[in-house]
């Protein structure tokens, strides 16, 4: 035994042995004077095996260990001679090259290193936020606006080349949340030095050697806004000229004028006065982060944006909530429409307990109220083939109180992550929808409470032999005790009420084994649990629906990964089996389905990325196809639930490519997805009247959706000109069912296509003056029967922004819509009708160190209207929204 | 305004009229230092000083910026140059010889040692700094593990302090502890004379003797709050001078902290 492991030890000393090469030699200059301080170098491909220099004896000595069989090259580099190389082929032990240096007649370039635009390290881009600044840039927000490759949305949603960010930490910490606007909105931009983009972040430390698709952001403050409180006061104020309902009454251009309507929020609400209030404080240590915010007022969503969840989950959605919503009207996509009253306070800390672990305490209230004016008319494909138009005016009215606590203990170490998190939160809703329909005039009021209490922990950890674990268990209980809506027509009342409450539980654990270093095995295994008690009532009819039970689903995801050695190539797959158990009433539904899915993720470099996945999901439905007794939704719309699960196979691929080169400023994404769908239950609609209903019936049917889309931005630091484009296409096809209450049902099949274009360029071509330019173009057409419908809509949307001094910022902002409000029946362009809509907005903004004064004029050219159309299969929508008229408010911001 | 103004330099123009020259620049290398550390309260401070690197053919001198511009002027930078306690540090790989001379109020020591040799770890990490292309390198000096990112586009194997040996000039340099740090902010190319470090005043020990003093000295409680405590007889030519409404005391040519920072050492064994 002995013997053989000394013959194993020799043979091995022996092939390391081989594998080594030594190369010496001597590096004496023209006239024969050694050099000494030469780099000398072995290099394969761009890649240094082995260095060293010369003594003063100009001599070297240099050991290449795991030498490789092909060529190398030898360089010798001296800042005050050429540089000489030779190949060099490592087939012998011992080496020797001497070489001869020419003295360099040009000199070095002299190199300024400046703080640098952009830094990458891996998967993280730093920006240096002061570099990409432009004058009139107020808040961190403005800053992230002009980051390559970064979108920054209305809503203030972050996405990086199309991603939506998963995370926003400010110096390392995540204090806020999804609510991050409270930090890019208030944060001065100046404040921020540096803008890291994280791309494949790792929110849990213990799977960073899972490929991620996630992109996360961190920021990072300057010193003036550490260790010291600061923060900003807002005031501003102005008259508002007209109100919607005023002096200056609201009329539909397209649809008849109706006559005033019935007593509902018409006037109401409509202040004379428009101002806002603020004050916003923070504080970040290197232990200790807070931001605290009240703001409140009636200009625009000046409160109510800031609490903007961008990971959703503020709202508490309840299956009465969701089966009576209120009558918002939607939103048109440009103008501002809402007259509303928004307020908020908010209390948000997170401490350090040490460098892994944090507490989090974000408390929040908001109170938001708003109303506006809309005219719809909406033309509905009868069963008899002929068309039935519903034309309404309504002034929906929204309340919403909003109050929420988080805590939240996190610990993020190398090896375990644990996270516990409680919540609770209400949701207390009055919603207004009094309509002119046809010239009937009906009320309508909807009054909901709800509240929700959530905790869910998660714990996972990774042995030291690699196996990586988790336990996760998050618990909810949904409650809406009351939801009432009141409908008024004729004088006569009728009632609909809805209870509901839900308790949710998700056990999931999984443990992932590695098999060698590129073979992982995975077995998640989960259990999803949920108790439903609905009841609902129509008293006018007496049809009252109570279901209540259980919904279980265990499943079991066998599936294993590939991680090549050298981490570019990545597989995952998963079996998906589960069984889907629906026990509600007297109801004994169970389904063994299978979810296979498979995902590809390829690196060619830090910069070039290549993902594929497919998979086969199976949805079943759930208790609220057991609501089978008509619910009165809205005015003329009740629903009634077929009884039958519905069961959904949808078969999904998609592929995406992201190319960027941030040195040169550039990001390139080409996306592709393809589904196919195949549902047992049919959507079918009826019309009566005005009344619409809509009904599932039992027939199998199939949808088809393709999509590929294009993205680009690039930047020119010089000009500090940002240019972005983007384009997708679509085409799909569907079913849909026709019915009326005699006949038997029609069956429609809707082909559908689309395209959009869409450009944008800022540009700042001297310090005194900025331009943005956008265009957007977009076709859409379905067809079905002999019905053909296209619709197009072109807008253009530029600022100018002029800077006379460095502190005045003169802005201009014009947009120039040209929308399609109807099509003629037959399909075609000729007799299309089109409106064109123009909104011009303008601004002063004085800035001065800790002061900025702003004037902003809206709407100057009084637009009173904005009107669109949607073709949504078989039926006709156009809405015609009431925009709000020239307003004006001057507004002061003070850095604290 | 003159009389408030202390040619700091003196001592320094008198050792390069002494230096004998040992070889030329080939360029000038400039470097921000910077040290994170703890006030006299316990606060954090970031403590900062440019330095300038001369780099000959065979020979580098890494001094600060105001040596290299011959400002001798009283300045917060120069009082940061005795609180962060730089060494000026000349390194002649013919002689396979580093020199470094520092000064410790009241004295200027200087110390002498063989050409350290750091096996550096090359790493597949690149980034860019400045434009600048870097690469990754980590290694081990007098018992700190550094990080360091060089360029091969600046083919010197020059660096700050006594940081060097790579095949490419240092762009920044980092200690694990993120205490110390060197980043390059600019270069020039210029010709000027690199000179021996001597004079007859000058006290002259070994590395180690010079780190043990340093570390029992500097290290000690009360230097942050009360610098020269271990000084028993204050020098002659004690001076105190008014500049730009700040006061500063000098002697021996040297500036007179009357508060310091927790000493960082750079070297631990």
């Amino acid at each position: 035994m002995k013997r053989l492991l000394h013959i194993i030890l020799y043979v091995m000393l022996a092939a390391s042995a081989s594998a080594q090469v030594r190369v010496t030699g001597r590096v004496i200059d023209l006239q024969n004077k050694p050099v000494s301080d030469v780099i000398v170098k072995v290099v394969s491909g761009t890649k240094t095996l082995a260095f060293s220099s010369s003594n003063a004896k100009g001599e070297y000595t240099l050991e290449v260990k795991n030498a490789p069989s092909g060529e190398v090259m030898l360089q010798f580099n001296h800042i005050s001679y050429e540089k000489e190389s030779e190949r060099l082929s490592l087939k012998e032990k011992v080496k020797k090259v001497d070489m001869v240096l020419t003295p360099k007649s040009i000199s070095l370039k002299e190199v300024t290193v400046k703080p640098d635009l952009l830094r990458q390290r891996g998967d993280t881009l730093t920006h240096h936020l002061a570099s990409f600044l432009g004058k009139g840039d107020v808040t961190l927000e403005d800053g992230l606006k002009r980051l390559p490759g970064v979108d920054v949305a209305k809503s203030g949603a972050i996405s990086y080349m199309g991603k939506p960010i998963s995370q926003f930490n400010i110096e390392g910490m995540d204090l806020l949340g999804g609510k991050y606007n409270l930090a890019t909105r208030n944060i001065p931009a100046d404040y921020v030095t540096q803008v890291e983009i994280v791309r494949n972040h790792h929110s849990r430390r213990v799977e960073k050697d899972v490929p991620s698709n996630e992109v996360s952001m961190n920021i990072k403050l300057a010193k003036k806004a550490k260790f010291k409180p600061f923060g900003q006061e807002e005031v501003g104020i102005s008259p508002l000229p007209t109100s919607p309902k005023g002096e200056e009454s609201f009329t539909s251009p397209s649809l008849p004028t109706s006559p005033s309507l019935p007593t509902s929020s018409t006037g109401e609400g409509h202040d004379r006065w428009q101002g806002l209030l603020g004050v916003t404080g923070m504080m970040f240590t290197d232990k200790f982060q807070t931001i605290c915010s009240l703001k409140g007022g009636n200009y625009k969503d000046f409160a109510r944006a800031d609490m903007h969840d961008h990971f959703g989950g503020s709202n508490v959605t309840t299956p009465a909530t969701s089966l009576f919503g209120g009558f918002d009207g939607g939103a048109p996509p440009q103008g501002e429409y809402l007259y509303q009253r928004n307020g908020m306070a908010t209390l948000n800390g997170i401490y350090k307990l040490d460098s892994v672990t944090t507490v989090k305490v974000n408390a929040d209230y908001s109170y938001h109220r708003a109303t506006h004016d809309i005219s719809q008319s909406s033309t509905y494909l009868a069963g008899d083939g002929n068309y039935m138009t519903v034309n309404e005016e309504t002034s929906p009215l929204t309340k919403v109180h909003q109050p929420k606590l988080t805590v939240n203990y996190l610990k993020n170490a190398d090896r375990v992550y644990l996270a516990e998190t409680f919540v609770l939160k209400g949701m207390f809703e009055q919603n207004e929808g009094n309509v002119v329909a046809n010239g009937q005039e009906i009320g309508q009021h909807r009054r909901t409470s709800s509240f929700g209490l959530e905790n869910s922990f998660y714990w996972s950890d990774r042995t030291p032999k690699g196996t990586l674990r988790y336990v996760s268990v998050p618990i909810s209980f949904k409650r809406t005790p009351t939801l009432r809506l009141n409908f008024n027509q004729d004088g006569n009342g009728y009632v609909q009420t809805a209870q509901s409450s839900t308790l949710a539980m998700n056990v999931h654990s999984s443990f992932t084994i590695p098999i060698g270093r590129v073979f992982r095995l995975r077995l998640p295994v989960a259990l999803d649990a949920q108790y439903d008690d609905v009841r609902t009532c129509r008293e006018a009819t007496g049809d009252v629906n109570e279901v209540r039970g259980w919904a279980f689903t265990p499943t079991l995801n066998p599936g294993f990964e590939i991680h090549s050695r050298n981490r570019r190539f990545y597989l995952s797959a998963g079996l998906g089996a589960a069984l889907k158990g629906l026990y509600y009433n007297k109801l004994k539904y169970t389904k063994p389905v299978l979810n296979p899915s498979v995902s590809i993720h390829y690196t060619f470099s830090a910069n070039s990325k290549l993902q594929f996945s497919t998979g086969y999901t199976t949805s079943i439905g759930d208790m609220m196809t057991l609501l089978t007794e008509p619910m009165q939704v809205d005015y003329r719309t009740v629903r009634t639930s077929s009884g039958i699960i519905g069961e959904s196979n949808t078969w999904h691929t998609s592929g995406e490519w992201k190319w960027q080169l941030p040195m040169q400023y550039f990001t390139l994404s080409l996306a592709a997805s393809h589904s196919e769908g195949k549902r047992n239950t049919l959507y079918s609609q009826s019309v009566s009247g005005i009344d619409i209903s809509s009904n599932a019936l039992l027939r199998d049917t199939h949808s088809r959706s393709s999509n590929f889309s294009i993205s680009t931005t690039k930047n020119i630091p010089s000009l500090f000109a940002k240019l972005g484009a983007d384009a997708s296409y679509g085409f799909g096809n569907s079913e849909q069912a026709i019915s009326s209450s005699e006949e038997a049902a029609d069956i429609i099949k809707i082909r559908s296509n689309n395209y959009n274009l869409h450009g944008n360029a800022s540009i700042s071509p001297f310090q005194w003056l900025e331009l943005r330019y956008d265009i957007r173009y977009s076709w859409s057409r379905s067809r079905y029967s002999e019905e053909s419908n296209t619709v197009t809509s072109l807008t253009h949307s530029g600022a100018l922004h002029f800077f006379p001094i460095a502190a005045l910022d003169l802005s201009m902002n014009y947009d120039h819509v040209r929308r399609q409000i109807a099509s003629p029946l037959g399909g075609g362009q000729e007799g299309a009708q089109y409106k064109h809509m123009s909104l011009f907005n303008a601004s002063v903004q004085y800035k001065l160190k800790r002061l900025v004064l702003r004037l902003e004029l809206d709407n100057l050219l009084n637009q009173r209207n904005y009107a669109y159309t949607v073709f949504d299969g078989i039926n006709t929508y156009t809405y015609d929204y009431g925009l709000c008229g020239r307003t004006s408010l001057i507004k002061a911001t003070f850095k604290l | 305004m003159q009389k408030t103004l202390v040619m700091m330099m003196t001592f320094a123009l008198t050792i390069a009229a002494q230096a004998e020259k040992i070889d030329s620049t080939q360029f000038v290398a400039f470097y921000n230092y910077t040290i994170q550390t703890q006030d006299d309260e316990g606060r954090n401070v970031t403590d900062s000083l440019r330095l300038a690197l001369l780099v000959g053919t065979h020979a580098t001198y890494c001094t600060t910026v105001l040596a290299y511009n011959r400002d001798g002027r009283a300045s917060s930078e120069m009082m940061n140059a005795f609180i962060m306690h730089h060494q000026n540090v000349l390194t002649d790989v013919e002689k396979s010889e580093v020199t470094a001379l520092e000064p410790i109020y009241p004295y200027r020591y200087l110390t002498k040692e063989p050409l350290a040799k750091i096996a550096w770890m090359l790493e597949d990490d690149t980034l860019a700094i400045g434009g600048l292309l870097c690469h990754r390198a980590t290694g081990k000096l007098y018992g700190k593990q550094w990080t360091v990112w060089y360029t091969e586009e600046m083919p010197s194997s020059a660096g700050p302090w006594k940081l060097r040996g790579l095949p490419g000039l240092i762009v920044k340099a980092d200690d694990s502890e993120g205490i110390h740090c060197f980043e390059l902010y600019g270069t020039k190319n210029e010709v000027r004379g690199i000179g021996t470090l001597d004079h007859p005043e000058l006290q002259k020990l070994s590395r180690k003797k010079l780190m043990e003093f340093k570390k029992k000295t500097l290290g000690n409680q009360r230097y942050t709050k009360e610098p020269t405590y271990y000084v028993a007889e204050e020098p002659d030519d004690f001076g105190e001078m008014r500049v730009n409404g700040v006061v500063y005391y000098s002697a021996n040519h040297m500036l007179i902290p009357q508060k310091s920072h927790v000493y960082q050492p750079l070297e631990l064994e």
